[in-house]
């Protein structure tokens, strides 16, 4: 996923800066979604990746037929209905028991769900290309703003303002977060909380749909991207704190630039330095960015 | 240790076990070589278990004190051509590796924060392994792992390797023994069952736990540097997480915390694998199904399917006792929590 465009200097640097937001927008909405589960039901779906590569799957069919747009929300409610129903179906049973079992369970069916794309796409990796109206781009003074990316980084924005919305300022949100502190007490107080459960469940699962279904046309389509994407998930969310909102968002855009822009001096970087910036500050602040103290350790 | 008690012992029992396992294998159509593999998974479940079945803490990174065991054993066989000091090697290097790891992330984390924090620290340890090409062979993996003799024999028949694995296999689940019903393990069974109250009667558990995470790095250690002799090359996914991940469902197939279920686990999984195989490339769904379906259904995995059978089966003896006493004499299946 690196981008080396023709030119040097400042801007070769401003190029890969740029990728470097797209990538961490992408990292943004699987992070947040991952937390945003991991914040109210204490559960670490390892199926999210692979929510975020049936996204960009359905994304790749669907597209020829409805055209782009659609097909990217179609793609996210889709992902996010598949979500809820994994929920209500498998998650469930498991609130009881010790949380390292969900892990287990949707590692499991991340298993299924690769072999599963396998076998209906094939082991290869597709490009995608972005759809006609995004397709160009504009260069004021030198330096290049390619129209799908903007597009990535404006659409993720969007996204990421709609969830603060809805988690701070309706009463769903209001809910949700009142579970996170006491999930007993909101019950005892006549709010279904199995619901609320289903719909957060369901919002996390969209982001990874949706993050997923606009990465196509910048980096391509492949079977193993759920298996690379998700390790780079768990560290954003480490990074940016267990059950951090802003967190997510700092640590998925930190990540991302870091990743892209280290490789103009040192190219082994891109790999790397995610995991060094996670080392570096568990040793100095476990807790990650911006974690609440003994929540989830 | 009385003769008596020494004939009842469960690890006598298990060396009997290694003898007859590979007619078995053949008779049921795999090769000596492929008994050879399940036992490196054993060895490699067992160790795993040391640390998840009994403290409690699920690492997703194992795989890669597999790899520093695989790597540097199949390294240093160039120099030293004599198997068990290179098995040896291979052990001591990836107990060093853990070591500060431990210090540095058993401390800070426990739960699922553990297990996403040994996932990434493996994952970085892929990276590292596949950028040094001139240590690690990186993308292509290392091969020239030289197997010599060991007093005279010829190990690189298979019947030959098999012994060697068989031996080796036992020495490692006698040590997972030792360690797992000694004091020690028992303080580690109690901080999984109640990880708040053990510092109450004065134990520190970080230390327990990274004692735990260190021996149970060993011992994976030692199952790569035996695959690395096994398979004569090293191949760079060795380190990935998605290794692990196999450990980790075989493990929980086997059961977490029963003494023999993991290394059983190993075997049930590893025979399935190579018989799906040649039928469909899709195997891992299979496998992940079936996964999927043992910790919704039975989360105790195979051993706590075997207690289960087995006191169904004292139920419907005749009522002469109404009160069975709890069948303590099933080995390592009575701590099954």
């Amino acid at each position: 996923m690196v981008f080396l465009a023709a030119g040097g200097g400042s801007h070769q640097l401003f190029d890969l800066f740029l990728n470097g937001l797209i990538l961490g927008s992408i990292y943004v909405l699987l992070a947040l979604g991952l937390n945003v589960i991991l914040g109210l039901i204490g559960v670490i779906n390892f199926a999210h990746a692979a929510f975020y590569m049936l996204g960009a799957y359905l994304t790749l069919a669907l597209a020829d037929d409805i055209g782009f747009l659609p097909a990217v929300l179609a793609a996210a409610l889709l992902m996010g209905l598949l979500g809820m129903l994994m929920e209500v179906s498998l998650i469930r049973p498991l609130y009881k028991r010790i949380p390292e079992h969900a892990l287990l369970l949707t590692f499991g069916l991340t298993l299924v769900a690769e072999q599963a794309v396998r076998w209906h796409w094939g082991d290869y990796a597709v490009n995608l290309d972005p759809p006609s109206f995004l397709a160009g781009g504009f260069s004021p003074g030198g330096f290049t703003f390619p129209a799908y990316r903007l597009f990535v980084v404006g659409a993720t924005a969007a996204v990421v303002g709609a969830v603060w919305l809805l988690l701070n300022r309706t009463s769903l949100g209001l809910v949700i977060r009142a579970g996170v502190l006491d999930a007993e007490m909101v019950g005892a107080l006549g709010i279904n909380v199995p619901l609320t459960f289903t719909l957060t469940f369901g919002l996390g699962s969209l982001l990874a749909g949706l993050g997923g279904a606009m990465v196509g046309p910048v980096a391509g389509v492949n079977p193993d991207m759920a298996n690379a994407v998700i390790i780079l998930a768990f560290v954003v969310v480490v990074i940016g704190g267990l059950g951090s909102f802003w967190g997510s968002v700092v640590g998925g855009l930190l990540v991302g630039v870091f990743r892209s822009v280290l490789v103009y001096w040192w190219s082994p970087a891109t790999e790397l330095v995610p995991f060094l910036l996670m080392a570096g500050l568990l040793l100095v602040r476990p807790r990650g960015l911006f974690g609440v103290e003994g929540v989830f350790e | 240790m009385t003769l008596h008690r020494l004939v009842r012992h469960p690890m006598l029992w298990f060396g009997v076990a290694l003898y007859v396992f590979p007619y078995l294998v053949v008779a049921l159509g795999k090769s000596t070589f492929n008994a050879s593999e399940f036992l490196v998974w054993a060895i490699f479940a067992t160790g795993l278990n040391v640390l998840w079945g009994h403290t409690g803490d699920l690492s997703f990174g194992h795989g890669m004190f597999f790899g520093w065991g695989a790597y540097s054993a199949g390294i240093m066989s160039r120099h030293v051509a004599f198997v068990p000091f290179d098995l040896l090697f291979g052990t001591a290097v990836a107990m060093a590796v853990a070591w500060p790891l431990a210090k540095i992330i058993v401390r800070r984390a426990t739960g699922i924060y553990f297990a996403m924090i040994t996932l990434a620290v493996g994952e970085m340890f892929f990276f590292i392994a596949i950028r040094l090409t001139s240590l690690t062979g990186g993308e292509n993996g290392l091969g020239d792992i030289r197997l010599g003799t060991l007093f005279g024999i010829d190990l690189s028949s298979r019947v030959t390797f098999y012994y060697l694995s068989a031996w080796v296999c036992f020495i490692a689940l006698c040590v997972a023994w030792a360690v797992t019903h000694s004091r020690f393990g028992r303080v580690c069974k109690a901080i999984q069952q109640n990880r708040g109250r053990v510092p109450f009667l004065g134990f520190d558990t970080v230390r327990y736990r990274e004692r735990a995470f260190v021996i149970s790095a060993g011992l994976c250690g030692l199952a790569g540097a035996l695959a690395a002799f096994l398979f004569r090359h090293v191949a760079a996914d060795t380190v990935r997480w998605t290794n692990t991940g196999a450990a980790v469902l075989i493990v929980m197939l086997g059961g977490v915390g029963s003494f023999f279920g993991p290394a059983a686990g190993a075997v049930v999984v590893k025979f399935m694998e190579t018989t799906l195989i040649p039928q469909t490339k899709y195997w891992p769904a299979v496998i992940g199904a079936m996964f999927a379906a043992f910790v919704l259904l039975a989360p105790d995995g195979l051993a706590g399917l075997a207690q289960r059978a087995w006191e169904a089966l004292r139920r419907t003896k005749p009522p002469e006792e109404p009160t069975a006493p709890p069948p303590a004499v099933v080995p390592g299946l009575e701590q099954t929590a």
